[in-house]
């Protein structure tokens, strides 16, 4: 669906982007991730001619990008931009359907999609139609300017650091929402983010930049299994030691009163060796008494991609 | 306040056109300012240079006084409305065009990139982001110019714009204070009534749209009327302006009732308080009034500025000014009036009495029991003080210099014992004073007679014969008796005009 081929981007002597070959194939939620000033928001802002690159070509649908209308193009694609950016004059079904209205489609029509819209996440459309942005909650909001990114159906929704302002409890939530989104619509989409567990956690295929080029592209088994580069291996590091963290895997036992006689664990492999000799263990971690199964580590661990 | 209450009620005709002239001008100063500002803002929004470039000029134009502003526009548009309408629109545009362009300029760029991101057009983006948040404070900015407005309108009354200035100037004029409060307290009212009335208004968006289908609706009204007005048939149409004060408001209004009488379908607007001498000969220069009365010495020495001493006899001064205006203006002065209204030196009744001093000639007996209050001009003018020290050899014991509104007041409380005046003031009869009289002819003769274009008095030689029905009538103590019963005892001009006029069967 996207092709990038040979994109090049040079502020004055400055080169943000160097030969840049990549392909994005439909129905992918492909993740560009990539430390900051990597060229990454450069990159997406290409696709909908924010940007114009300096060298090379970019091919949407097998045409040339530069040959689109800019507007005609952008209307085409859904955005989510960074922070929810609902425009904080208009209520929620204007901001919904400011692509629609703009597309000149009738206002009941426009109504009618607002509203099918928020229903499909969980806003009761009575409720919150004609409310003000300023008076939905940031998650609430969050949501809003997803379901903005769809209203016109498009073929290409691109987000941009969508959910790096939000707290890890809305990010999640939000993450979740993309995903079910995703599997639902099969629409393509462009993620550009800094985290790297976001785009393991996102990404059917990731790219990863660095100054400017593409260091490893792959699935996120493939990245964690097979770096490319020291750079990739580097910049992925922290996911795999969260395997081995206490922390993390108490995050999935159970919360117990606080019992001063369990026994006192300090680290994964204590955790392991005693599991391995009785299916549910009681423990003390951090002044904190948890409960563990066997079972809830092996969903554990499941959950996390099984793969190291 | 009594005084004041009496005054406003004998007056609320007046006051209440007054009122509406001042909400006239303003209001047609800020659409214009609106609808200038408000584009230019949005339109130089994108280009920072044009735009900041903007504010600089808007805000120079802010820093020249308004008055001098007003002088500036006299000899490229005149006077009346439009140069004030000019002066307040040119205000006005500064500070909404500054909130306006701020305001645009604040929206937050991520708001402004998504927009542009999601293929919005320009157009789009102004109406559905840009300018929706900018609106608070382009209405601050509105109000802002509003409230200005108003309050530098009260100076358009200078250039004869008319408006609640008109009373200010009159209340400074004739140290009235009562007209200074009309003129004061509406002004602040009207600003502030207004500041809050922008404020209600744009609380809500039906209230907003109503109040601009009403003004739309007005505004069209206003010039469906003129269009109108422009197709009638129009009878003659004759402006008589006066300066300021309220002799020459007496004596227009007896010029229009005399024009009417003769010619019932002649419709006579009369600009009372309309300037100084040099302001009211200008704009009978251009045409933009037809008819002022002007006094014979004055002509001498304010407009034809002849640098030898006035001749003592009246006959002679009127014969120059007329052949002079005629030569050097194409204009025509007509038959003056029997009263003088020169200079002349008062003192209260006890002191003529007691010292036996009627003519100015017995003055320099007692010289110095004189305490002299005198006009800063007068005292130091070689046609005042410093010409009659020679002529008579006055030499006073004391003179004190003061405000012309004050020495009255200096005289009435005993503060003084001599003045300075105009033979026709009220106050002569107010406080008992005796005038004293210039047996030696030392001041310049003062009489009034009505001035007209030639072009004008050729083309209506029933108004000129209207006109000279005036002529060698009205003396000097029955122009005091007038002058004193309006601005004393504040009766309307057009009254006492007409009482005369009946009394002296001048509309026979």
């Amino acid at each position: 669906m996207i092709k990038y081929q040979n994109v090049g981007m040079t502020y004055g002597k400055n080169v943000v982007l160097e030969n840049i070959d990549l392909e994005i194939k439909t129905g992918e939620l492909f993740v560009l991730v990539g430390p900051s000033g990597s060229g990454k928001t450069t990159l997406l802002r290409m696709l909908n001619q924010l940007t114009l690159p300096t060298a090379g070509d970019i091919y949407y649908e097998g045409k040339k990008i530069k040959t689109y209308d800019k507007q005609k193009l952008r209307l085409q694609m859904g955005y989510v931009p960074q922070v929810s950016s609902l425009f904080p004059n208009l209520n929620i079904e204007e901001n919904i359907t400011i692509q629609l209205e703009q597309l000149r489609v009738p206002k009941a029509k426009r109504k009618a999609r607002a509203k099918e819209l928020l229903a499909s996440v969980d806003l009761e459309p009575e409720k919150f139609a004609k409310r003000m942005p300023d008076e939905l909650s940031g998650g609430q909001q969050q949501r809003v300017a997803i379901i903005r990114a769809l209203a016109t159906d498009p073929k290409l929704i691109l987000m941009d650091e969508s959910f790096s302002a939000l707290d890890p409890v809305l990010r999640r939530q939000s993450q979740d929402l993309i995903l079910e989104l995703h599997q639902r619509l099969q629409t393509t989409i462009v993620f550009v983010t800094h985290d790297m567990q976001e785009a393991m956690r996102l990404g059917d295929r990731i790219a990863i930049l660095h100054e400017g080029q593409v260091q490893q592209i792959g699935t996120p088994t493939q990245i964690i299994e097979a770096p490319a580069n020291d750079f990739v291996r580097e910049f992925f590091a922290p996911a795999r030691p969260r395997f081995w963290n206490l922390a993390t895997v108490c995050n999935k036992a159970q919360v117990l009163t606080y019992d001063p006689t369990a026994a006192k664990v300090a680290d994964f492999d204590q955790l392991l060796a005693q599991l391995t000799q009785q299916t549910t263990l009681i423990f003390n971690y951090q002044e904190q008494t948890y409960q563990l199964s066997q079972t809830q580590l092996l969903e554990f661990f499941q959950e996390q991609g099984g793969s190291t | 306040m009594h005084q004041f209450l009496q005054l406003v009620n004998e007056q609320k005709y007046e006051i209440l056109q007054a009122l509406l002239q001042h909400i006239t001008i303003s209001l047609i100063s800020l659409v214009l300012a609106v609808v200038i500002a408000i584009p230019l803002a949005i339109i130089l929004r994108d280009r920072p240079v044009l735009g900041e470039g903007g504010l600089q000029i808007a805000g120079i134009i802010q820093t020249i006084p308004s008055l001098a502003l007003l002088g500036l526009l006299i000899p490229l548009v005149g006077i009346g409305t439009l140069p004030a309408v000019i002066t307040l629109t040119l205000y006005a545009i500064m500070p909404i065009y500054q909130n306006t362009y701020t305001g645009l300029k604040n929206v937050d760029p991520t708001l402004k990139e998504a927009a542009q991101a999601f293929g919005l057009s320009k157009t789009k983006q102004l109406q559905r982001l840009e300018f929706p948040l900018a609106l608070p404070l382009i209405l601050s900015g509105i109000r802002i110019a509003l409230v200005m407005i108003i309050g530098t309108a009260t100076l358009a009354a200078f250039i004869g714009a008319g408006g609640l200035g008109d009373y200010i100037m009159l209340g400074i004029q004739q140290n009235n204070n009562s007209y200074l409060l009309i003129g004061g307290i509406l002004s602040a009212a009207l600003a502030f009534s207004c500041s809050w009335l922008l404020k209600y208004l744009s609380q809500s968006k039906k209230r907003a749209w109503g109040a601009l289908i009403l003004l739309a609706i007005l505004g069209v009204s206003f010039g469906g009327y003129k269009v109108y007005e422009i197709f009638q048939p129009k009878p003659v149409k004759v402006v008589i302006a006066g300066k300021l004060g309220s002799e020459p408001e007496i004596l227009i209004n007896m010029y229009k009732e005399l024009i009417e009488h003769d010619d019932p379908k002649a419709q006579v607007t009369l600009k009372p308080n309309f300037g100084g001498t040099t302001f009211l000969f200008k704009a009978l220069q251009k045409e933009q009034i037809d008819i002022y009365p002007e006094f014979t010495g004055t002509v001498l020495e304010a407009i034809l500025k002849r640098t030898q001493k006035t001749p003592s006899d009246p006959q002679k001064t009127y014969q120059l000014a007329k052949t002079g205006l005629a030569q050097q203006y194409n204009m025509t002065y007509l038959k003056p009036m029997a009263y003088q209204n020169g200079y002349d030196l008062a003192v209260t009744k006890q002191f003529s009495q007691k010292y036996h001093v009627t003519k100015l000639s017995e003055l320099a007996r007692v010289n110095s029991s004189v305490h002299a209050g005198f006009d800063p001009d007068f005292s130091n003018q070689e046609d005042g003080y410093l010409g009659l020290k020679q002529v008579y050899g006055l030499d006073f014991g004391k003179v004190s210099v003061m405000e012309p509104a004050l020495r009255y007041q200096a005289i009435a409380n005993g503060k003084v014992n001599l003045v300075d005046g105009y033979t026709t003031d009220p106050q002569i009869k107010q406080y008992d004073l005796v005038v004293l009289e210039d047996d030696q002819n030392f001041f310049p003769p003062y009489q009034g007679a009505p001035l007209l274009n030639e072009s004008f008095a050729r083309k209506n030689p029933q108004i000129v014969k209207s006109l000279n029905k005036l002529a060698g009538k009205i003396t000097t103590k029955e122009m005091q008796a007038m002058n004193y019963e309006v601005s004393v005892k504040h009766r309307k001009a057009r009254e006492v005009a007409h009482e005369y006029l009946v009394k002296h069967k001048l509309l026979d």
